[in-house]
């Protein structure tokens, strides 16, 4: 018989607040953390808005030593696996470490890093570069750092397909537990790319809203008036758990992850494939890998960027996949609110998922104001909403083509 | 030379992230501070820009282990400039 996995751990670092506790009474209340940068001064670039963590300050989660050590996406991991462990109560023990993984996707790794080294190569010349250059860079540090500080020694490494990093992360976690390679995987996403190297190149490739007049707004997925996603920093981890390991500890279940699908379009290094054919493939083979019928799904957190042709193709790819069904399903860009975490969004867009299962209530997509007749479903327009869902799916779609799409039960227990 | 025993005890207590009273004369980087070979090769590379020297004789400067060592290291190399 198949494995099943769940979900016992959670925690959150987003632009609306430095833990799950904070962050989703936020969302729930249709909140945008979108604002003028404040990290660096941004007056003379085109675009000056972004969705930054609320003064993140590393040494309140980890050791100070350690953290001067870390990238600023590895700190935001840390953070975050830290709160998902504790939520999950493995910190009081009752797991093997050999047993026990960490699979964390980052889209960039530590570009924050890079940019200062080079100014440092630049300006000072090759010796004065760090010895912690190397370490502090690697995208595959946060699954490395995590391993070290939980004493975590199976399956570790990191995935990096762009925006899609934190599904397939998640995805690929699932897989480990299913196959019986670990019982245990600390997973999700994390990403620190709110700074001026990164911004200019969102900016010059026209991806991100230059709304700067109006940053609230400047989110607005399936809006007709979107023009571009808003950059957004911060990590979301999470502790997926074989079933009856869970189960034997006593643990608390927030929901089962039963199904997992990765495509790719082959068709543009940036742009969707027409009628989102990728996405739409994800879709359909995540609903069969978890045994079910396009009619059970109740709600979908899409990808939903807020640049006009992702929302146009996910849209389409949708009633491709659901047919009359597109009618009756939710779906909702929580990206609305706290931007677009790239290689993070995958992992705090799987944990607002399961707490919409958890909690019955469906996170909207704000400043929703214009209709699009290319888009043209349920999104949850602004204000949040009770409903009871039993199956969920969460999209996530990178440059580079790659599409992953992770699929949610709620949990009775 | 007094000022440069204090700079010297700086920098380690600043990248180590201890109290500079720790860092005595006889302490050890690695045995007593707990620096590892990254951490090692990050000071040595901040007391050169500190100070203007280069520490390219690489097995005099690998040798140094206590922060005694480290000053009279630095003292020599900037004597030797001046």
């Amino acid at each position: 018989m198949q494995r099943r996995v769940v979900v016992t751990g959670m925690g959150v670092l987003s632009p609306l607040g430095l833990s799950l506790e904070s962050t989703w009474p936020s969302i729930v209340a249709g909140k945008s953390a979108c604002a003028t940068i404040k990290a660096f001064d941004a007056t003379d670039f085109p675009v000056r808005i972004a969705c930054e963590l609320p003064g993140f300050a590393a040494e309140s989660f980890m050791d100070k030593r350690e953290a001067r050590k870390m990238d600023p996406c590895t700190q935001y991991a840390v953070a975050a696996a830290q709160m998902a462990w504790e939520d999950s109560g493995l910190d009081r023990g009752g797991f093997d470490p050999d047993r026990t993984g960490v699979v964390i996707g980052s889209g960039v790794g530590g570009i924050q890093t890079l940019e200062t080294q080079h100014t440092v190569l630049m300006e000072k010349g090759p010796r004065r570069i760090s010895p912690f250059f190397i370490p502090m860079l690697i995208a595959d540090m946060p699954s490395g750092m995590v391993s070290i500080l939980l004493g975590l020694k199976g399956p570790n490494y990191a995935t990096v397909s762009a925006c899609a990093s934190g599904a397939n992360a998640i995805g690929e976690s699932m897989r480990a537990i299913q196959r019986g390679d670990a019982d245990v995987v600390v997973s999700g996403g994390t990403e620190a790319a709110v700074c001026p190297l990164a911004l200019s190149g969102f900016a010059n490739m026209k991806a991100i809203s230059a709304r700067n007049d109006d940053p609230g707004r400047a989110s607005r997925p399936f809006d007709a008036n979107r023009n571009g996603f808003v950059l957004g920093e911060g990590a979301g981890i999470v502790v997926l758990e074989e079933l009856e390991h869970a189960r034997a500890r006593g643990a608390t279940i927030h929901a089962e992850v039963v199904g997992y699908a990765t495509t790719a379009d082959a068709h543009h290094m940036t742009a969707p494939a027409h009628g989102g054919e990728g996405g739409a493939k994800a879709m359909r083979l995540a609903i069969e890998d978890a045994g079910l019928a396009p009619s059970d799904v109740d709600y979908i957190n899409a990808h939903g960027t807020s640049t006009p042709l992702n929302d146009k193709f996910e849209t389409a790819a949708i009633r491709t996949v659901f047919g009359d069904h597109a009618e009756k399903l939710a779906v909702s860009s929580t990206k609305s609110m706290i931007g677009h975490l790239l290689g993070a969004a995958g992992g705090v867009e799987f944990i607002f998922t399961v707490l919409a299962l958890e909690t019955s209530v469906l996170p909207p997509t704000i400043n929703y104001e214009t209709p699009d007749p290319d888009c043209d479903l349920d999104y949850v327009p602004n204000q949040a909403r009770e409903a009871n869902i039993n199956y969920a799916l969460t999209n996530s779609f990178g440059f580079g083509g790659h599409n992953a799409v992770v699929a949610l039960r709620r949990c009775e227990e | 030379m007094a000022d440069v025993t204090e700079k010297v005890r700086q920098v380690i207590a600043e990248k180590l992230q201890i109290d500079a009273g720790q860092v005595t004369m006889e302490a050890a980087i690695v045995e007593d501070l707990g620096a590892d070979s990254l951490e090692q090769a990050d000071i040595l590379f901040s007391l050169e820009d500190e100070f203007g020297i280069t520490a390219d004789d690489t097995d005099e400067a690998e040798g140094l282990k206590t922060v005694a060592d480290i000053v009279a290291y630095l003292e020599k190399k900037v004597g030797a400039k001046s």
